[in-house]
């Protein structure tokens, strides 16, 4: 487990469903167990990179948070490494409607999604 | 010459035309009274909405309802796991109460400012539960519908000069007051 440093950027999956027509809402920051799961660009340098380690990938997009303003929002950036995901990065505090909205206001999309989602 | 002031032989009763009144003297609920209301409510009230002329604002609402209760249709139909991270499915009652909230919010607001709470994203979380979200130039609102939490929805709203409120909305009587001050 590393320090994960302020100015560094964290990438996140999106699925369709969560950005109807190409429009990113508040829906995509979402908790699996102990957070939301993102990937940290030291090892996991590109969105296509990202998007290549979801279990379904197909009509996926991504997009980037910068650490900084996430950890102001206040969450807590946590690098968690699995086994097949060095990059594995864990995005903690509840996701009340207010935080997703922020969190909103700081993701910029690297890949949009498909519009048939992939289900 | 004595005057004389008759006292009107009538009452006011507030039934609508629907038979007759518990006011009359002498009436008594009958013993299957509840049984029957039950049955029959839904009738008559269908009955009596497409025989009511609405107000223009009235029809905007229920068409509006209308095109949400379409639109969400598709939230029911994603199957479990739906985004191949252990997605739960959406439950219909999670639905029918994101509909409800949506329906209860155009309500609460002055018919000035319906437009602008007509179209909604309407969007499924991982968790089941529902986002209903509006954003316009002059605000953003966001209510998320939980099965998680069954007596209440969450809410968030920011307006353009970085106002904000946050807060519970309950189901049964949710409190819309800051929604005028939101869009106005």
């Amino acid at each position: 487990m590393e320090h994960v440093p302020n100015e560094d950027v964290l990438f996140l999956r999106v699925h369709p469903q969560n950005a109807p027509n190409g429009e990113l809402q508040a829906s995509a920051f979402k908790d699996i167990g102990p957070g939301m799961s993102t990937n940290w660009q030291k090892y996991c340098p590109t969105a296509a990179d990202s998007k290549s380690l979801a279990a379904k990938p197909k009509g996926h997009g991504v997009v980037s948070l910068v650490v900084e303003p996430v950890r102001s929002i206040p969450l807590a950036v946590t690098h968690t490494p699995a086994k097949k995901d060095r990059s594995h990065t864990t995005v903690a505090g509840e996701k009340t409607p207010e935080v997703r909205e922020k969190l909103l206001q700081q993701a910029t999309w690297e890949i949009l999604p498909e519009d048939k989602p992939s289900t | 010459m004595d005057i004389i002031v008759k006292k009107p032989r009538f009452e006011v009763h507030t039934n609508y035309g629907f038979g007759a009144s518990p006011k009359h003297k002498g009436f008594e609920f009958p013993d299957d009274y509840r049984e029957k209301r039950r049955k029959v409510a839904p009738v008559w009230l269908r009955h009596r909405r497409a025989h009511t002329q609405h107000s223009p604002a009235e029809k905007i609402i229920e068409n509006a309802v209308a095109t949400m209760t379409e639109q969400s249709h598709s939230l029911l139909a994603l199957p479990e796991d739906w985004d191949g991270e252990g997605a739960v499915r959406i439950a219909e009652d999670t639905r029918a109460q994101a509909i409800g909230i949506f329906e209860r919010a155009l309500n609460a607001v002055a018919v000035s400012s319906l437009s602008l709470l007509l179209s909604p994203r309407i969007t499924a979380m991982a968790d089941g539960s529902i986002d209903v979200r509006w954003k316009s130039p002059k605000f953003t609102l966001l209510i998320n519908i939980s099965p998680q939490s069954p007596s209440e929805a969450k809410f968030y709203a920011v307006n353009n000069n970085r106002q904000d409120i946050r807060g519970p909305l309950k189901f049964d009587a949710p409190d819309f007051r800051f929604l005028n001050w939101l869009v106005g």
